[in-house]
């Protein structure tokens, strides 16, 4: 303590300040750079995906490549615009991303291509359970949540109020991030949501929400999510691409027969509960579906077709042109 | 004077005991917001994972490099701005206009242009504290009392020696006030700053306990940015006991 002061002394208190203040950023960014997981590496492929079942595929293919050695660097995000912005400063490779925001972004000429889908089915229209809505005449004048403007799930929606006669302009429609969508359901901020799972189901089982339409049964091969790759990385790592892909196609045809090691294997990954996954892949086998990947250019023309009535892109585009199959 | 020193204990004490007492009369469920040992026990589990200290460090990490680069544009600037009117006349249009933007609206631009990780978080907690700093130094320099400024020249003081007699030592405490305030603006801002795509920090915690519906996890994290930002401020609090500093104190 005495030798602190004769320090002290000697060096006057402002500049020992200044010196204490010099070793607390020496010390925290030895600390970071020594707790912290290595920065990125640029060798390996980037994906980014968020934690919702429709991107099993990628926790499971991970999971796997991970024991050969083989793996990627995921990427975990809890909103689609983090995810669109980080893909258009070029540090990811691959995204498992929604359909229409894929395909807008390559009509804002953002180059890529789909190249899978992540899922089939796996949303759902969930309402409140005291809002005493029955049907989806029902909503009109209600406060339905989306993910995002640029979702199948707005697209589903929109066709939804139109096949039952009125236009989705007569329902307040807000959008918010899905991780939070129950909590507004639970709180009466909002009288309903259609989202992908889990939050569907998870609203079910905590018993504030009701499912008021399964999208398998609303718009049958009904499709979400996909995989979508940069140009960049098409053209400069086809091979590791192509393999990275492979895995995740078989990725998809292994769930469908292991749902229960799936939702074991995910739930760490996508950080879900793990109860709340195995409820989701196993109260019934077609309430999301990783089976039928492969994506046809006919549903994407037709997607597209659909997003210029939404006024989310100026023309349709051709199915055929944003899908790149190459892999196979 | 049993009590010297306690009241901040029995206050939290007391703090917590509501806190219970509210979960338990209302029925809360946990899953809307958990009770104090729920909380206690997923810090526990938190620290014994050693992702607590992870979070610590890499927002602490965040926050001191941000700051101190705010520190070391803003300040130079600022007294620049304060002793040149021309500079001052061109210049502070500019910035009174960028300061009341949000950091949080620079995120987009961020994510675009310096990625996902570190730096962007680091850029955000930058603009937190650069503006305000700036502000900080510019109207301590243009507050200095007419009469220093004479003494000094009465006594021959020219040439560089009035800034560094007579203009440093003058603006001093008002520039620790001004770090000690924007120290808490960019702690503010640590939750905001690593929301977006990083995969550690408290920020991180709380966005991560969200997505995997772990209320405890975001309850005790805030709770530990509660925490730090007091110690923060304690710390740079102390600043103000520097004798450079505690001169206008006294003479007050």
């Amino acid at each position: 303590m005495n030798l602190i002061n004769r320090i002290g002394q000697g060096i006057g208190p402002g500049k020992m300040a200044l010196f204490a203040a010099i070793a607390w950023l020496v010390t925290i960014t030895l600390l970071h750079a020594w707790i912290s997981e290595p920065g990125a590496k640029k060798r390996r492929l980037q994906v980014g995906f968020l934690p919702i079942t429709c991107h099993l595929t990628c926790a499971v293919a991970f999971d796997r490549l991970s024991k050969t050695g083989k793996a990627f660097d995921a990427h975990k995000f809890s909103a689609w615009p983090d995810m669109i912005e980080a893909l258009k400063g070029g540090d990811l490779d691959v995204a498992f991303i929604l359909a229409p925001i894929a395909m807008a972004m390559e009509d804002q000429g953002f180059p890529g291509k789909i190249v899978l889908l992540a899922h089939r089915n796996g949303t759902a229209l969930v309402v409140s359970k005291h809002s005493g809505i029955r049907s989806i005449t029902g909503l009109k004048g209600a406060t339905v949540a989306i993910p995002i403007r640029y979702s199948c799930q707005m697209l589903a929606l929109r066709r939804l109020c139109r096949q039952h006669g009125f236009s989705i302009r007569e329902l307040n429609m807000v959008e918010l991030s899905p991780p939070d969508m129950p909590f507004a359901l639970a709180s009466g901020t909002i009288d309903a949501y259609i989202v992908g799972e889990p939050y569907a189901a998870k609203a079910e089982l905590e018993g504030t929400g009701r499912v008021l339409c399964q999208m398998r049964d609303a718009w049958p091969g009904f499709i979400s999510s996909v995989v979508f790759v940069t140009k960049h990385a098409l053209k400069d790592r086809r091979q590791e691409v192509s393999r990275l892909i492979r895995a995740f196609y078989q990725a998809g045809k292994w769930i469908e027969g292991h749902r229960l090691e799936a939702a074991r294997i995910a739930a760490p990954f996508l950080g879900l509960p793990e109860p709340l996954i195995r409820y989701v892949l196993l109260s019934s086998r077609d309430r999301v579906s990783y089976s039928n990947l492969i994506p046809m250019p006919k549903e994407l023309s037709d997607l597209s077709e659909e997003m210029v009535k939404a006024g989310l892109i100026k023309r349709p585009m051709v199915g055929k042109e944003i899908i790149d199959l190459s892999w196979r | 004077m049993a009590l010297k020193g306690l009241h901040p204990f029995i206050s939290f004490g007391l703090a917590i005991l509501v806190w219970e007492a509210a979960i338990r009369c209302l029925a809360i469920p946990a899953y809307k917001f958990p009770g104090p040992l729920a909380v206690a026990e997923a810090m526990k589990e938190l620290a014994l994972s050693g992702r607590l200290l992870a979070s610590v460090v890499a927002s602490l990490f965040r926050v001191t490099w941000g700051f101190y680069l705010a520190a070391c544009a803003a300040i130079p600037l600022g007294l620049v701005l304060g002793i040149y009117g021309s500079a001052r006349a061109f210049l502070n249009p500019i910035v009174q206009f960028l300061r009341p933007i949000s950091p949080l609206a620079w995120i987009p631009v961020a994510l675009m242009w310096l990625g996902i990780g570190d730096r962007s978080a680091i850029f955000l907690i930058f603009l937190s504290s650069f503006f305000p700093l700036l502000v900080f130094t510019m109207s301590a320099v243009l507050g200095i009392k007419v009469t220093y400024i004479r003494v000094g020249l009465n006594f021959g003081v020219t040439g560089l020696k009035r800034y560094t007699k007579i203009l440093l030592p003058a603006i001093m405490p008002d520039i620790i006030t001004g770090l000690r305030i924007t120290l808490g603006t960019a702690w503010l801002v640590i939750v905001a700053a690593e929301m977006i795509a990083v995969k550690s920090g408290l920020g991180y915690l709380i966005i991560d306990g969200r997505n995997s519906m772990r209320m405890d996890y975001v309850v005790a994290a805030m709770i530990v940015i509660g925490i730090i930002g007091l110690v923060l401020d304690w710390t740079v609090s102390r600043l103000e006991m520097l004798p450079s500093v505690r001169w206008i104190h006294k003479r007050r």
